[in-house]
């Protein structure tokens, strides 16, 4: 072996690295569905009930179920994203759990708005501990944006969460894909 | 002059691109499936199967066969000595760039 084929190896090496490492960056298409769809439910909330939620999870948790199938089948899913998604998952049933029990003490709709954002954030927050700056970003910003949201009257809380929340996912997700097409 | 002797002494077996994928892949990404090494290396069956087998019968990974519903999957993974005999080629690479750097100064 020469000097030029250890470099060679070497650079070939970092090339398939690069490929398995984490990348936030493969996830845009999850920002900007749920984007949208906070959008869709927050406005939504305002003139029709806050049970449009209802339908819009369903949507959200069936078109990312396919997205996430879609990506398995592209790329093989490395472990630590796998124990990531299930650290997420086990963190949002408690969520879930939490949410259930804030019902029974509160009925206050600004809570109830700013209770999801705020967690989802939490959760960005955790997921960005490995998986980087970006996601940190927006987990802060979701918090930020729950919290002021908590001194907003109806409609203007909702319309708040729907540009800062939902728009923050969408600004995400866009710079995410700019991203990702630009290693391409 | 550089050192022969590194050079000698570098495992034949990882200097095949192929292997030195296979390794590389199932060091970053833990244990894997036949078709996710094949799928992220952009090999052909028969192509994988003759490396895999290369590395196997060198004690450098383990292969399982079994099925998951009810589907055949070939399962990879390191043995402690291929880790250690690819962390040690590593480390002859990286001191054939080093040498050649100081050589260049």
């Amino acid at each position: 072996m020469k000097t030029q084929e250890a470099l060679d190896q070497i650079a070939y090496l970092q090339r398939l690295i690069a490929q398995t490492r984490l990348r936030a960056a493969d996830g845009y298409p999850f920002f900007l569905l749920w984007g949208l769809l906070w959008i869709v439910g927050y406005v939504g909330s305002i003139w029709w009930s806050h049970r449009v939620w209802v339908g819009v999870s369903l949507v959200g948790a069936v078109i990312s179920v396919m997205i996430g199938w879609k990506k398995k089948q592209e790329q093989p899913v490395p472990p630590l994203l796998k124990k990531i998604g299930w650290l997420m998952l086990v963190m949002f049933v408690y969520i879930v759990f939490l949410f259930s029990q804030m019902l029974l003490l509160t009925d206050s709709v600004q809570i109830i708005n700013s209770f999801w954002p705020f967690h989802i954030g939490l959760l960005y927050i955790l997921a960005g501990i490995f998986e980087g700056r970006s996601m940190l970003m927006i987990g802060c910003w979701l918090m930020v944006a729950a919290v002021a949201g908590l001194w907003l009257p109806f409609p203007w809380q909702e319309l708040w969460l729907a540009a800062g929340g939902g728009g923050g996912l969408i600004l995400t997700g866009a710079l995410l894909r700019k991203q990702v097409i630009n290693d391409a | 002059m550089m050192h022969e002797g590194l050079f000698q002494n570098l495992n034949e077996i990882f200097q095949a691109k192929t292997r030195l994928g296979i390794m590389t892949v199932l060091t970053a990404m833990g244990d894997s499936d036949f078709s996710s090494i094949k799928k992220q290396l952009g090999l052909t069956d028969g192509n994988l199967s003759a490396h895999l087998r290369v590395l196997e019968e060198a004690g450098y990974i383990q292969i399982e066969k079994k099925f998951v519903k009810r589907k055949p999957k070939t399962i990879c993974r390191l043995t402690t000595a291929g880790r250690e005999a690819f962390r040690q080629y590593l480390q002859q690479l990286e001191q054939i760039i080093q040498l050649a750097r100081q050589e260049e100064k």
